[in-house]
């Protein structure tokens, strides 16, 4: 299980930053605007959960990256390592999200200031995704790690805020309005990270000989299909159905369970089937 | 290209595939079992003499490595004479550049929790001697050469299997193997 703990820091830290990402896209709402002490509530649940999500993450990072007491030495390669922008940005959007949290309890969150969180936060996710760009990897060297990591941002994002709905006071106070929208935006987003997800087994399929191969390891996996089909077609599904529901109910978390497993499962095995240049091939 | 850039030049017309390079530098430098530096691969793209042509590859002194682009603690640094060298000390197990380098040349240990490669034997090359796997090549088909002022009429870039030499200019030459003649007793 080599890849286990860098699966599980990208897909959570992904999925605190969409979840911070997601909420401050419902600020532009009317129902924020009309029900803002409870969308202000939400807001101070959303980071606290997200900042420590993203600790949690970063500490099982640890496993990987410096063991754990060299892991500062990361802040060295800030003049050319993706990796090191990668972990310096993680770091301040958990650090941010705890403060905005804390600086919150006045009941007023600032729209400017978790719009740079967001920022920050997709700029760790972005990061996240060059790192793995490398021309040692064909099939990752034209980017597409960076869409599919952004995808899955937004789009665990969506279903974490949905089901946040279903089992909050304030996010059943605001579900009414904002749920039906919520519900269409993480379809959207779902179905855009299954596109990309085929596009990049496709793309591989259609690349170099090392590509070729991780494209066969990765879609003649068992892992791939029951990503499709439980991981994303079902929550699709699931949520096409929330959408047309007027009442949140238990359901409402079932897309986000399903969703965050297929991701880890994606993830894994995105990193372990990665096929790099060889000599000799 | 630099003042000066050392480099491997591989004669693999020559290289018989003993793996005394190989075995040479993992006893220079008490490598583990699972590390090689240097690593002996059967040549089976387009070879002339088929199951007797080898390809010898260490860490190839890029003249842009992926290893230095990527590593988050800054451990690589490029000397004036081209050689890639690491600070171990600084290393911190993230496995990045052993991914990052298409030619394979930074080795993970389980052991130790770090990456590590070939630094060219730059203490040997300050006493004046060969680095280890050219000094225990018996057939001479391993050499350091300075690629700056190397020039062989029968040297080329590339061969067929290796990686794409355009990704990081590796300071590698190769010798393709010839074809052997086959001579028949008349009937």
């Amino acid at each position: 299980m080599e890849w286990l703990s860098l699966t599980l820091f990208t897909v959570l830290s992904e999925a605190a930053i969409g979840l911070v990402l997601v909420w401050w896209l419902l600020g532009f709402s009317g129902a924020a605007v009309t029900k803002v002490t409870a969308y202000t509530r939400l807001g101070r649940t959303i980071l606290l959960s997200s900042g420590l999500l993203t600790g949690l993450s970063m500490l099982i990072s640890l496993e990987h990256l410096g063991w754990p007491f060299s892991s500062p030495r990361v802040l060295m390669g800030l003049g050319h390592s993706w990796l090191s922008w990668e972990v310096v940005l993680t770091g301040i959007f958990a650090v941010g999200a705890l403060a905005l949290w804390w600086l919150g309890r006045s009941g007023n969150i600032s729209r400017m200031i978790s719009g740079l969180l967001v920022l920050v936060g997709l700029g760790a996710a972005f990061t996240s995704g060059m790192v793995w760009s490398m021309p040692s990897v064909p099939a990752n060297a034209g980017g597409f790690p960076v869409l599919l990591f952004l995808a899955t941002t937004l789009a665990v994002g969506a279903v974490l805020l949905l089901a946040l709905f279903a089992f909050t006071a304030d996010g059943k106070a605001l579900a009414p309005e904002m749920a039906g929208a919520l519900s269409l935006l993480a379809l959207g987003a779902t179905l855009l990270a299954g596109a990309l997800a085929l596009g990049f087994a496709g793309a591989a399929a259609h690349g170099s000989p090392e590509a070729r191969h991780q494209a066969t390891a990765m879609t003649s996996s068992g892992l791939h299909m029951a990503r499709l089909l439980a991981g994303l077609l079902l929550p699709a599904a699931l949520l096409g159905y929330l959408a047309r529901q007027p009442k949140r109910s238990a359901l409402s978390a079932l897309p986000a369970v399903l969703l965050v497993a297929g991701e880890i499962a994606g993830r894994f095995l995105f990193f372990s089937t990665m096929t790099f240049t060889a000599v000799g091939g | 290209m630099p003042n000066k850039q050392l480099g491997f030049h591989h004669n693999m017309d020559l290289c018989i595939g003993c793996k005394a390079c190989q075995m040479a530098c993992k006893n220079e430098y008490e490598l583990e079992a699972e590390v090689n530096w240097r690593r002996v691969y059967p040549y089976r793209e387009n070879p002339a003499n088929p199951e007797r042509n080898f390809l010898s590859v260490a860490c190839n002194h890029c003249e842009n490595p992926e290893c230095a682009r990527v590593c988050p603690v800054g451990a690589y640094t490029k000397r004036e004479d081209g050689i890639v060298v690491q600070n171990h000390e600084k290393c911190i197990g993230c496995r990045l550049c052993t991914m990052a380098c298409p030619y394979g040349a930074a080795r993970y240990s389980p052991k130790h929790r770090k990456a590590s490669k070939c630094e060219l034997c730059k203490d040997r090359l300050d006493q004046n001697l060969d680095p280890a796997c050219v000094a225990a090549c018996p057939m001479g088909a391993l050499k350091l050469v300075d690629l700056a002022t190397f020039d062989s009429p029968t040297a080329v870039r590339s061969v067929p299997g290796f990686p794409d030499s355009d990704i990081t200019n590796p300071s590698i030459r190769f010798t393709p193997p010839v074809a052997g003649r086959q001579y028949r007793r008349d009937a």
